[in-house]
């Protein structure tokens, strides 16, 4: 016997252990995009980015282990608050509207907004000039402040940053206002783009914490620590975004310390335009099926959890409501009007960031499966009525004049029956939630649609991706189109 | 000796009554028929015997001792004018059901029981897995008898056993009930059907207005009360 894979598991243990020992440090950032922030260059778990290696720099110095956790990038501030992680580091531009909710380090960076237009347009090198003009950004932005306080501007906002260089490409917008940094990796290598114009405005990002967290001396610490000793201005070279602006905000010298490798090495990938018959072998690739597959598995698990939970409560609020005293019947319609009439999206998000404001952290999972369930047991209440008012008085009276309990002609006789009539929409229902379980990639699950907006932020396509993606939910789906189906043809074979 | 007996009955819904005060008996073994006018009282009635509600006042016998709505439900078998079989269960399903969930004995024996209950109202085997609507009128009505006797009551009540079945079949409910009066059975009858009602060759108690009008053997050939004559008249052909 070789004893390899004993080493191999003794070594496995010994470097488990040493992590063990090192208190981890959560970090908050959005992993869709985000280039050159922190970024997944490939299918894999891996990421990489400045403020990648900056955290985890900064990690090493406070003997710690970064551990990232993933958040969409407007989510960010409110899940410090709700302690998903000890901090956020992502492009955060320090301001006085947000130092009111959080405490920021030093700033380890600075920079200006950058305008980008169609290459050869003329006439848009300054934020005056963009009088006029339809003008994309991201939300919660200097640059869309910038843009709001310019009279005459339209200004646009996105949810992701590639899809406001993607709509200048094809032309909904005549210019893109954002960082530099962003504008640099995302519009810098399109060969439809061009960045023009001086520096617009000026902002400083620092990583936020957590009002009066303990941290923050620390990491003030480690910051200073790596400008003192050039280790912050070899990252920035490293992702050439070393210069004078850097030089001065750090007090360094202001040429690059190193090759800009990282740059590079993004913009081979990036510039690499494949034909989509090698698009398609790279998102059938192990790495991309095992992300859609999680995802998909993720999906489910979350669609079967939820709808076990929907029709559990739906069965309890329409039992309420046909048989309960009125107080409680009141209840249970008071809760399937308010449910049905508020946006699901509404409330996923007053389930993961509202209640921790009262002390109820929920982990994503959870708070998916909640917001889903207690969503749908409105709606199968209602299926669950419409089955118990679709037994004929008569067949109760039957039942009990058998000799029946009420309680045993509800179960035996009724119920049966009402079920036989809730059963078809109960199916279809199944299928709308789980296409209604994309809206809880909005609470930092990585489900099936989160994964599709991972990889296609990644590989800058939405097109293919999407019609691979609209396939996995459609499998996911199909076998419960079928079991619908027969399930009807059963029922009417037994009218 | 009077097994199921109604005892000066009242009962009323919502400020009008509806019975007021309808004494009838019938025998073991006896069949007993009921005529009247639409909303004379006749299922109301039935109601009360077979324990679906409680009287308002006055009581029903059985033995000859006042009987609570618990006991006669189980005492007491019911043929509803619409049957309201069980749709979601077969022909067999519908006889063993509440034997089954009353804990009547183990399912083997009460499965078994069941087919030969239903076989005695000529419902035959091939039928026995069939769901009600794929049954005939007439073989619904005997899987409906069958699932009334699966308790083994010692009365029976019919409401309107006729009303639903060609004038053809009602030969056949006229045997099914004879049989169970040879087998001791009390029953009563209520029809509309005036030449069912003469076939069945019955006492006859002639309810109207919530009161019984007449009640004997020759009711319908020498009709005494003049109610009870005009009733006739306005049904002969
Ligand atoms: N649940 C109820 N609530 C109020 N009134 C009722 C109720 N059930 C019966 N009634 C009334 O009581 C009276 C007797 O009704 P019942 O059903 O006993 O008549 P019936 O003799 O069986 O008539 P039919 O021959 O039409 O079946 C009718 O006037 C009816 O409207
Ligand atoms: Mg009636």
């Amino acid at each position: 016997m070789s004893l390899r894979p004993l080493l191999l598991l003794l070594a496995l243990l010994t470097a488990s252990t040493g992590l063990a020992q090192e208190r981890p440090l959560r970090w908050g950032a959005a992993s869709d995009g985000n280039v050159p922030f922190a970024f997944h260059p490939d299918e894999s778990d891996a990421l990489t980015g400045f403020e990648k290696e900056l955290i985890d720099e900064v990690a090493r110095r406070m003997g710690r282990r970064a551990v990232h956790v993933r958040n969409d990038w407007d989510g960010l501030i409110p899940g410090l608050q709700t302690g998903s992680y000890d901090l956020a580091i992502n492009g955060i531009e320090i301001s006085d509207d947000r130092a009111r909710s959080v405490d920021f380090s030093i700033p380890y960076f600075r920079g200006y907004e950058q305008i980008v237009v169609r290459r050869g347009e003329a006439g848009m090198r300054s934020l005056g000039e963009l009088a006029g003009r339809r003008v994309g950004t991201l939300g919660q932005t200097l640059a869309l402040e910038l843009l709001e306080r310019t009279p005459g501007v339209t200004a646009v906002k996105y949810d992701q940053e590639l899809q406001a260089y993607a709509d200048l490409a094809t032309g909904r917008l005549d210019a893109v206002l954002l960082d530099f940094p962003i504008a640099k990796y995302y519009a810098g290598p399109d060969p439809r783009l061009e960045l023009v114009g001086g520096p617009v405005g000026e902002f400083r990002y620092g990583v936020a914490l957590p009002k009066g967290s303990p941290l923050k001396r620390e990491v003030d610490a480690a910051l200073a620590g790596m400008t003192a000793d050039g280790t912050l201005r070899r990252i920035l070279s490293r992702w050439d975004l070393w210069g004078p602006a850097q030089a001065a905000l750090l007090n360094q010298p202001p040429e690059p310390d190193g090759p800009p490798t990282g740059y590079l090495e993004y913009v081979a990938r990036s510039r690499a335009s494949t034909p989509w018959t090698e698009k398609l072998a790279r998102y059938f690739s192990a790495e991309s099926l095992a992300l859609l597959g999680r995802g998909a598995l993720t999906t489910l698990a979350l669609s079967a959890c939820a709808m076990a939970l929907a029709v559990v409560l739906g069965l309890a609020l329409a039992a309420g409501r046909a048989f309960g005293p009125r107080p409680l019947g009141f209840v249970c319609t008071a809760y399937v009007e308010a449910v049905r009439g508020t946006p699901l999206l509404i409330q996923a998000l007053f389930l993961y960031y509202g209640l921790p404001e009262i002390g109820l952290r929920l982990p994503p999972f959870v708070a998916g499966v909640l917001a889903l369930g207690l969503n749908y047991a409105a709606y199968e209440s209602e299926n669950f009525r419409a089955g118990l008012r679709g037994v004929p008085r008569g067949q109760e009276e039957a039942a009990l004049a058998l000799g029946l309990s009420r309680g045993q002609a509800l179960r035996h006789v009724v119920l049966p029956q009402a079920l036989r009539v809730a059963l078809p929409p109960m199916t279809n229902d199944f299928i709308s939630l789980l296409k209604d379980s994309s809206l809880v990639s909005m609470i930092t699950l990585l489900e099936l649609t989160g994964a599709y907006q991972r990889l296609a932020t990644q590989h800058y396509d939405y097109f293919l991706l999407g019609a691979v993606v609209a396939a996995f939910y459609l499998l996911l789906g199909l076998p419960f189109v079928r079991l619908a189906r027969r399930l009807e043809a059963k029922l009417d074979r037994a009218r | 000796m009077t097994l199921l007996a109604a005892r000066d009955l009242r009962t009323s819904y919502g400020g009008t009554e509806v019975l007021r005060g309808v004494s009838l008996t019938v025998a073991a073994g006896e069949v007993v028929c009921v005529i009247g006018p639409s909303g004379g009282g006749k299922s109301t009635l039935l109601r009360l015997l077979s324990g679906q509600e409680a009287p308002t006042s006055g009581a029903v016998l059985l033995d000859g001792a006042p009987a609570e709505p618990v006991r006669l439900r189980r005492e007491v078998g019911i043929v509803f004018q619409a049957l309201h079989l069980f749709p979601h269960l077969t022909a067999l399903g519908n006889v063993t059901l509440a034997p089954r969930v009353l804990g009547k004995g183990a399912p083997e024996a009460l499965e078994s029981r069941a087919r030969a209950l239903l076989e005695r109202v000529g419902v035959g085997p091939e039928l026995h897995g069939r769901h009600p609507s794929a049954l005939s009128g007439g073989q619904q009505q005997r899987v409906a008898i069958a699932r009334a006797l699966a308790l083994e009551p010692r009365a029976i009540l019919y409401d309107e056993p006729t009303s639903a079945l060609d004038p053809e079949r009602t030969a056949d409910v006229l045997a099914l009930i004879r049989a169970r009066a040879d087998e001791g059975i009390a029953q009563l009858v209520v029809t509309h059907d005036l030449p069912f009602a003469r076939a069945l060759r019955a006492r006859t108690a002639h309810l109207e207005a919530g009161e019984v009008a007449g009640d004997s053997a020759g009711l319908l050939d020498d009709p005494r009360d003049e109610r009870t004559r005009r009733f006739l008249r306005a049904r002969l052909p």
